[in-house]
């Protein structure tokens, strides 16, 4: 078993590789993790979503950008490949919840989408991604079969978000319980509420907390901490 | 030629106005996405109505972004809702770059030269115009732009090799288009946007191949404007280094501040906001606009246009409530 230094250290190993995307230390710290006996779930959430977090504050402070926020990602995805087989069940006590993802027909903009889905996976989440141009009734298709809580529709050009409200209505018709959340440059909280939509986020971050309250009020699960 | 004197930097007799929009052009002229990119004849004839209906001052030649990545090698597909599609990125690691770049052999490249041809003689009052994006846009447009992104840190020179290739296609494209009667070459670099990479990263990856493209069109007897999507406000100075003679800046910036950071050293091109104000609103709203755009940073030194692109479904009134303002403005 690791001391608590040890765990400190290899926490913030995991962190520090995250922010600075460096790919090989995250890998070498999250085998660390499973050699030393540590909690897999405590590594990914104080090490690799705690670093991904500081990623998002650096990029809003124009300290990152777009190419920075994908190399750190890559790393974060390294560390939760090798990790996430060893949670163990029960101890992830959040939420968790099953949700749909896709960029809207006619539009293969996914930079944004995948920042999106990476926050839901680190919380916990089931991603089913649908990918790009994705045809309108595939949502509905998806939504049904996986019996997810929440669809997320991703669009970048103003040409292709006007589908957003024909999807809403076509999933409102199969399934009225379902909870939609609509995101992208060119779509705004205004937009979401005149197409019915129940949640809207100008950013991955905000998509996040937006969903937990979203699937909260859904489901009643209790967020993480 | 209202245009040409402004960018040369004469007096010109009223304040120009120019828009691009392939999609608006297509719309106006009810052809098919198809025809547009691939028939000389019905391109030319897209773009000559574009400009005869609004009255601007240029015919630009361009039927979507994609016929420079085609040459490169990439494939097109067309989508229901957005038009045409690069089908598949290609990977910059296997890309072998053509040791031969015949600019006829690719129909919608074709379509474009021949199209410049018959808009030149077409028209003598306005100049033509033809339009392809950056090095830097090209390249992640034309190679999976996930992967190509992370190649700035992950294999530099990868990159740049690709981006000196592609920057020698361009020239030579614009050597073609100029032979055939195109005198302005704008250049969207959407890419090199600071919401997208870092001012460090422009200033490494599109800069000097920007700078280089634009010398050779100038050498070649052509007048360059780049625009850029976003914001760009502490690159400013960089994008005048490029030697550009018209800056088009989005509509997210004040053209009142690139005024006072750039003095009149450099024509400055905007940027009436085309979704809300062009798109949305209506001619007074438009006029209103374009007003506030020619006391900030005109009335010399500056051309009017939109932001970026105005997309289709567009009120031909509102664009020619937008030329009117800028003719019947008296300096
Ligand atoms: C990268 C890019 C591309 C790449 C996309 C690569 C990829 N795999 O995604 C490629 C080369 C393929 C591309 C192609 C085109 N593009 Co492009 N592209 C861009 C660019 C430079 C950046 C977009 C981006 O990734 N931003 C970074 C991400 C992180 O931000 P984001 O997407 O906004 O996502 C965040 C939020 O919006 C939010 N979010 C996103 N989705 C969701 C979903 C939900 C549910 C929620 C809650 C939140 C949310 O969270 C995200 C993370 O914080 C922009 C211009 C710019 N400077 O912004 C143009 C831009 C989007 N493209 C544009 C255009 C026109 C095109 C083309 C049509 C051009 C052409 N003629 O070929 C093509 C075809 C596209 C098509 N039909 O889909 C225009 C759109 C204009 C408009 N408003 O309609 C832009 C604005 C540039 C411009 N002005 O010309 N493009």
């Amino acid at each position: 078993m690791a001391t608590t230094e040890q765990r400190d250290a290899i926490i913030e190993e995991l962190k520090q590789g995250v922010i600075e995307f460096d790919e090989d230390q995250v890998k070498a710290a999250a085998q660390r993790v499973l050699a030393d006996g540590m909690d897999a779930y405590d590594a990914i959430m104080n090490g690799l979503s705690a670093g991904m977090s500081r990623v998002g504050e650096l990029f809003a402070a124009n300290e990152y950008f777009v190419p920075e926020v994908l190399m750190c990602a890559d790393a974060l995805y390294a560390g939760l490949d090798i990790l996430r087989p060893h949670v163990k069940p029960g101890t992830t006590a959040g939420i968790k919840g099953e949700v749909v993802i896709g960029t809207v027909e006619g539009d293969i903009h996914d930079i944004g989408k995948n920042l999106v889905k990476l926050m839901f996976e680190i919380a916990g989440f089931t991603v089913h991604d649908l990918g790009r141009d994705v045809p309108l009734e595939k949502f509905v298709e998806e939504s049904i079969r996986t019996e997810s809580d929440m669809v997320c529709l991703s669009a970048m050009m103003t040409t292709t978000m006007i589908s957003m409200p024909k999807i809403i209505e076509l999933l409102r018709k199969k399934n009225p319980n379902i909870k939609v959340m609509v995101g992208g440059a060119p779509v705004s909280d205004d937009l979401a509420k005149r197409w019915g939509a129940d949640g809207y986020a100008a950013d991955a971050a905000n998509a996040l907390s937006e969903a937990i309250n979203m699937i909260d009020t859904l489901r009643d699960l209790k967020p993480i901490g | 030629m209202v245009l040409l004197d402004t960018l040369k930097g004469r007096v010109a007799s009223s304040i120009p106005v120019i828009f691009t929009g392939a999609g608006l052009a297509r719309e106006l002229a009810d052809v098919p996405w198809e025809a547009l990119r691939s028939d000389a004849s019905v391109l030319a004839e897209a773009q000559l109505n574009f400009q005869r209906q609004t009255g601007m001052d240029w015919v630009t030649v361009y039927s979507d972004a994609l016929p420079i990545p085609e040459v490169l090698g990439c494939t097109i597909r067309f989508s229901p809702v957005s038009g045409p599609l690069i089908d598949r990125q290609m990977s910059l690691q296997d890309f072998k770059p053509p040791s031969e770049i015949d600019y006829y052999a690719t129909r919608s490249a074709a379509a474009m030269l021949g199209a410049i041809e018959i808009c030149a003689r077409a028209v003598r009052d306005v100049p033509v115009g033809v339009l392809f994006e950056a090095p830097f846009t090209t390249a992640l447009r034309s190679f999976d732009a996930t992967a190509a992104i992370k190649l700035m840190f992950k294999n530099p020179g990868l990159l740049r090799s690709a981006l000196d290739f592609i920057t020698g296609v361009l020239e030579g494209f614009s050597a073609e288009a100029i032979r055939k009667g195109a005198s302005v070459v704008h250049i969207p670099d959407p890419f090199s946007s600071l919401d997208f990479i870092s001012a460090r990263h422009f200033e490494e990856f599109s800069h000097p191949y920007l700078t280089r493209l634009i010398g050779s069109i100038h050498r070649m007897g052509g007048h360059a404007i780049l625009h850029m999507c976003g914001n760009t406000e502490s690159i400013w100075p960089k994008m005048a280094e490029t030697g550009a003679l018209g800056l088009s800046l989005d509509q997210k910036m004040v053209l009142g501040n690139a005024r006072a950071v750039l003095g009149k050293s450099v024509v400055l091109v905007g940027n009436v906001d085309p979704i809300h104000v062009l798109m949305m609103g209506d001619a007074t709203a438009v006029r209103r606009a374009a007003v506030s755009c020619i006391e900030t940073a005109g009335p010399d030194r500056f051309v009017l246009m939109p932001g970026c692109g105005t997309p289709p479904g567009t009120p031909i009134e509102n664009l020619r409530a937008m030329v009117s303002t800028a003719k019947e403005y008296v300096v």
